[in-house]
């Protein structure tokens, strides 16, 4: 029995199986973003949104290979060849990446001009939801 | 006390939040390439050296780089790129591929000034980096014969967003330069321009890329001094009164002179990428007032489908010269009073005006494993058709016979970023 709750908590909390929660702080003008508008943010398409000026804060590995598979349908190996040929032509320079839930948040908190995405919702005050991405969408 | 603000300053350097302005990042290639020919060298690209007589070797498609960066606040930061590859070109800098100083004033306004990439074609400022790219090398018809890697100058690029499309305009102005080496035995060509400029725009939408740009330079240099010896010959028999003989000594003159040409590339280029299938095609045209610069009309297609890790894919890929093939007009020996080696002079500029045309299409069948986010293996086999005398890409002996020819090339290749 307890063998199968651990696996039945694991499937739940497994990041595949999560929402994603893209996250500002709540100083932000953005209200709603699209999924689109994620996906070129984060492709190194766009940097403004409202005229206002985005910095995206990526994830780790995990976290990152659910995200792009959920808003772009690639593989992570598809998403590191397509930002190769970004930093190595010196175009565009790779994002900051956060470890942590928390430091995210507390990274969002400081500056109103970040965005990021989180497998949780926040738990904290002072960040707001732009756009939930459901598991169900795909 | 000396000792303690050493150890202070130090600490001061590696701390941890001075650590996160630095980047440290790489990417590399190790690949075998074997090409069943007897008498071509396969080149990658025309900055390499010529060995007509190779048939296997790592050295074609094998590379490492590493690329530094340091960031100084939001808007400045510079960055350093170094190459360790295959060229023909032996001076230290060769392999410096990016060394410039960036200033981002806006979201939408970037400002580089330094060593770039340059950006005549889509992947030009990409194509070293393998693991980027679906392919084994970018497709030889339209990336082969562009020996120019980068360009010391300004470079501008403007971000906007216009009916819900992101584009992006570019402009870079400035020198460039690449070492080439197609006959075995010549000493490598020097190739500058102290004038060249790129005009790009590219739209992004979900899915998909359009890009279409311009670029023209206008050449500054010579030929190899053996080449240009050859020159000053073919002018004092123009100037002989020879009728027939002189008025082909000027034209065989004047098609080897580079320097003052002004070269014209055009490109428009459309790649679509759900995820699963992938589809990229550039349509690439070279124009130049001389037969020993490229000319002609490039253009391939690839199309893939991603199967999890596994993607297969085609591509094909053709050029067509605009340039005839030079041929003899009149019988140089039966001149009275002439030097004997006046003939081998003819031939020797008629072979060197016709060595450059390209004229050749390729099939290619390939297959990329992505072993890990950062580690892929790739194989492509590339089946080749040259038309006569349509060997410009390929490593040849100078004077050597230029026949139709079919080459089938085999490359298995481990690309990898850090």
């Amino acid at each position: 029995m307890k063998i199968l709750s651990l696996i039945i908590t694991l499937l739940l909390s497994w990041p595949s199986l999560a929402d994603i929660y893209i996250v500002v702080n709540e100083q932000s003008q953005i209200e709603q973003i699209s999924q689109e508008q994620i996906a070129a943010l984060y492709l190194g398409r766009k940097r403004t949104m409202e005229s206002q000026k985005i910095i995206i804060l990526e994830r780790g590995d995990q976290e990152r290979a659910v995200f792009f598979n959920r808003i772009i349908n690639m593989s992570l190996s598809q998403v590191n060849a397509y930002w190769a040929k970004l930093r190595f032509s010196g175009r565009v320079r790779m994002p900051e990446q956060v470890a942590t839930d928390d430091e995210l948040f507390a990274r969002l908190k400081r500056n109103p001009a970040m965005l990021g995405y989180s497998m949780h919702p926040p738990t904290i005050a002072g960040i707001k939801v732009i756009l939930t991405i459901k598991d169900d969408e795909k | 006390m000396r000792r303690r603000t050493f150890f202070l300053s130090l600490l001061f350097i590696f701390s941890p939040a001075l650590a996160n302005e630095w980047s440290v990042s790489g990417f590399g290639n190790l690949a075998y390439s074997y090409e069943d020919s007897a008498n071509l060298g396969y080149l990658r690209d025309l900055t390499q050296k010529a060995h007509p007589d190779s048939n296997g070797s790592f050295l074609p498609d094998s590379k490492l780089g590493l690329q530094l960066g340091y960031q100084f606040d939001q808007e400045w930061s510079a960055t350093a790129q170094y190459v360790l590859a295959e060229r023909a070109g032996d001076e230290a800098l060769d392999g410096l591929e990016l060394a410039f100083l960036a200033y981002q004033p806006s979201a939408s306004i970037d400002i580089r000034v330094g060593r770039m990439g340059y950006d005549v074609f889509w992947f030009t400022d990409t194509r070293r980096v393998d693991f980027g790219h679906l392919w084994v090398r970018p497709p030889q018809e339209v990336y082969g014969w562009v020996p120019l890697q980068n360009i010391d100058g300004f470079d501008l690029t403007y971000r906007f967003t216009q009916a819900e499309i992101d584009w992006s305009a570019n402009f870079q102005f400035g020198a460039t330069q690449a070492t080439t080496d197609l006959q075995q035995g010549f000493e490598p060509n020097r190739f500058f321009s102290n004038r060249a400029g790129v005009v790009s725009l590219t739209a992004n939408g979900m899915f998909w890329r359009a890009r279409a740009s311009y670029a023209q330079l206008r050449v500054d240099s010579q030929l190899p001094n053996t080449m240009e010896q050859a020159r000053e010959n073919l002018l004092l028999t123009s100037q002989l009164g020879l009728g027939l003989v002189s008025d082909e000594a000027l034209e065989l003159y004047d098609s080897l002179g580079i320097q003052g040409a002004v070269v014209r590339y055009g490109q428009l280029g459309f790649e679509f990428n759900d995820g699963l299938w992938q589809f990229v095609s550039e349509l690439v045209r070279v124009d130049t007032d001389r037969e020993v610069l490229p000319n002609g009309v490039g253009g391939y297609a690839l199309l893939g489908h991603r199967f999890d890790s596994i993607t297969p894919y085609i591509i094909y890929s053709h050029f067509s010269p605009d340039t005839d093939v030079t041929e003899k007009q009149a019988d140089w020996s039966l001149v009275p009073g002439l030097p004997t080696d006046i003939v081998q002079l003819q031939q020797g500029a008629i072979d060197a005006v016709n060595q450059t045309i390209i004229n050749q299409s390729t099939f290619s069948l390939g297959v990329r494993w992505d072993i890990t986010a950062q580690f892929s293996l790739k194989s492509q086999f590339d089946w080749i058709d040259i038309e006569p005398m349509g060997h410009g890409l390929w490593a040849t002996e100078f004077g050597a016979p230029r026949e139709a020819q079919q080459v089938q090339l085999f490359t298995l290749s481990a690309s990898f970023v850090f």
